[in-house]
């Protein structure tokens, strides 16, 4: 039953226009990148000389197009189900599926969905840019963006995360990263969607606030605690960037976001009334 | 109007916010300095100035976000009921426009309050006469930008629903943001911008919002006039979307009547 609470509310997810619109937003983002890719990579003449395909992605920190697409991210991680429980509540459509699932399977299975649907919008377009990358580029270039000299490049290469697997397993090392860049914005979506749950979201527009909000008060922390690691969500999801990271806190953070989203929704299953 | 005036409460948290980052260690402060970082004073066209600027441009966000139904939201519940008490349509939108601006305004006090009050908890806040002239000028430039934005999320949501409006609006402002921190990476290799490259943050209006970038009062006026501009040009196609628009039309936020 629970399965199929699921089945039913991705179908009819993935059919949003919101939905469609930020895969295909994204998608072009990342078209955008290859493109650009092609274009430097056609200057240059040997095969081997030609920049790394992983290091030349859109999550990569090297990217323009990258660069652009993180401005927009907390934007753009919420239009696909900002609206989610507003609109079933509006249209009725909430009272529909509760009669047909029951009130827990409802909720939980919502709080699933909005995870997978955002999962969903922000790898496939990354997989399928790792898979074009393949097609069009050798994994074996060995050119570097950022032109610094060998020894540089090595000493770099060595403070990524799981450098280990960057050196020896590159495309599995991006899929991975790709993987991890879906988990997280998963999460914020979920994030956001059990906070618009509470009575204050009148109006559909509220229900971007939440993870701007969220991200103004973790920047205001790296202001006042002076860090010595980033907290910026620009700098944390980019690949290959050097800035000094804290992984083990942003684990914390995140299984934060994850306990209060559940807690939110175990509220909701509790509390509001069916009708 | 009671409903909106309890997110001017949003004006003071961002105040608080944005202040004690900066305000923490600092022995002295002089007002001009503090109305000089809400006015972003200290960033420039480079990536690595990217968090501070978001950081800033959150509680203007917020204001748009929160007023972005101020005008909109007689549209969505008993509009028709609502508007038979208000035949004189276009006189009842421009009173509704001015309280709009002068919302604004007094988020922008608001956030400017806050922000000197906690200063002053952990410095000594020194009054010069620079003050008055940045105070002037932060409060019409960005007074007027608060007004352009935030209207424009009022008739977009008129005429689509509040959270395509918002869209819009924030996707505009985030490709300016965009462009204006990446220019210097590529056009300033020695930490100015050459001069045949100027022009391409000169296009940007997100570069006039900067007071580092203003050299001399000119340059503040030249900001102002170009959103006072922008106000006039909305203000004038919102004549055309009001006097259009059906009232007796569908509600786009929830989808009934």
């Amino acid at each position: 039953m629970f399965l199929n609470s699921i089945k039913m509310l991705l179908l009819e997810m993935l059919r949003k226009k919101t939905v469609v619109f930020t895969f295909f937003l994204v998608l072009a983002f990342v078209m955008a990148n290859f493109y650009h890719n092609m274009i430097n990579n056609n200057e240059i003449q040997y095969i081997s000389q030609m920049y790394d395909p992983i290091k030349i992605l859109t999550l990569s920190d090297w990217s323009v197009s990258g660069y652009f697409f993180m401005e927009y991210f907390p934007l753009l991680v919420v239009i696909p189900t900002s609206c989610a429980y507003l609109t079933d509540r509006d249209t009725k459509m909430k009272i529909y599926i509760e009669s047909k699932t029951g009130k827990g399977y409802y909720w939980y299975a919502k709080l699933i969905v909005v995870f997978l649907t955002t999962f969903l919008i922000f790898t496939i377009p990354f997989f399928i840019e790792i898979m074009l990358s393949g097609i069009c580029f050798d994994f074996h270039s060995a050119g570097d963006p950022s032109n610094f000299q060998y020894v540089q490049i090595i000493e770099h290469e060595n403070q990524y995360l799981l450098s280990q697997l960057w050196l020896n397993h590159k495309v599995l090392y991006g899929i991975l990263m790709t993987c991890l860049f879906g988990i997280i914005s998963g999460i914020l979506a979920t994030f956001n969607f059990s906070i618009t749950t509470l009575p204050f979201f009148k109006f559909k527009i509220f229900t971007f606030f939440p993870i701007y909000i969220l991200f103004y008060i973790v920047s205001f922390f790296s202001k006042l605690l002076n860090l010595d690691y980033t907290i910026n969500y620009f700098f944390i999801l980019r690949m290959f960037n050097l800035k000094e990271k804290n992984y083990i806190v942003y684990a914390v953070f995140l299984l934060i976001l994850l306990i209060i989203s559940f807690l939110l929704i175990k509220i909701k299953t509790v509390k509001d009334d069916l009708i | 109007m009671n409903y909106y005036l309890k997110f001017l409460w949003i004006a003071v948290f961002c105040g608080i916010l944005c202040m004690l980052g900066y305000s923490a260690g600092e022995d002295k402060f002089f007002a001009s300095e503090v109305i000089s970082l809400f006015g972003m004073y200290g960033t420039s066209y480079f990536v690595q100035y990217l968090p501070d600027i978001t950081h800033l441009f959150v509680p203007l966000l917020l204001f748009q976000m929160f007023f972005g139904t101020y005008i909109y939201h007689h549209f969505c519940t008993a509009s028709i009921y609502f508007f038979s008490r208000y035949p004189k349509r276009n006189k009842w939108f421009f009173t509704e426009t001015f309280k709009l601006y002068l919302f604004g305004c007094i988020y922008l006090f608001l956030m400017l309050i806050s922000g000197t009050l906690v200063c002053s908890l952990f410095s000594k806040i020194v009054i010069d006469r620079k003050m008055w002239k940045l105070l002037f000028f932060y409060i019409c430039i960005y007074s007027l930008y608060l007004f352009v934005s935030t209207f424009a999320i009022n008739l977009l949501s008129i005429l689509f629903n509040s959270n395509v409006a918002f869209i819009i609006v924030a996707g505009i402002n985030s490709f300016f943001i965009a462009a204006f921190t990446i220019v210097g990476n590529f056009f300033a290799p020695e930490g100015v911008i050459l001069q045949q490259y100027e022009w391409t943050i000169k296009i940007n209006p997100f570069y006039y919002l900067i007071f580092g970038m203003h050299n001399n009062n000119t340059d503040y006026f030249i900001s102002i006039l170009l959103f006072f501009s922008m106000a006039v040009l909305l203000f004038i196609c919102s004549y055309f979307v009001i006097n259009k628009h059906d009232f007796i039309d569908s509600n786009r936020e929830t989808g009934g009547v």
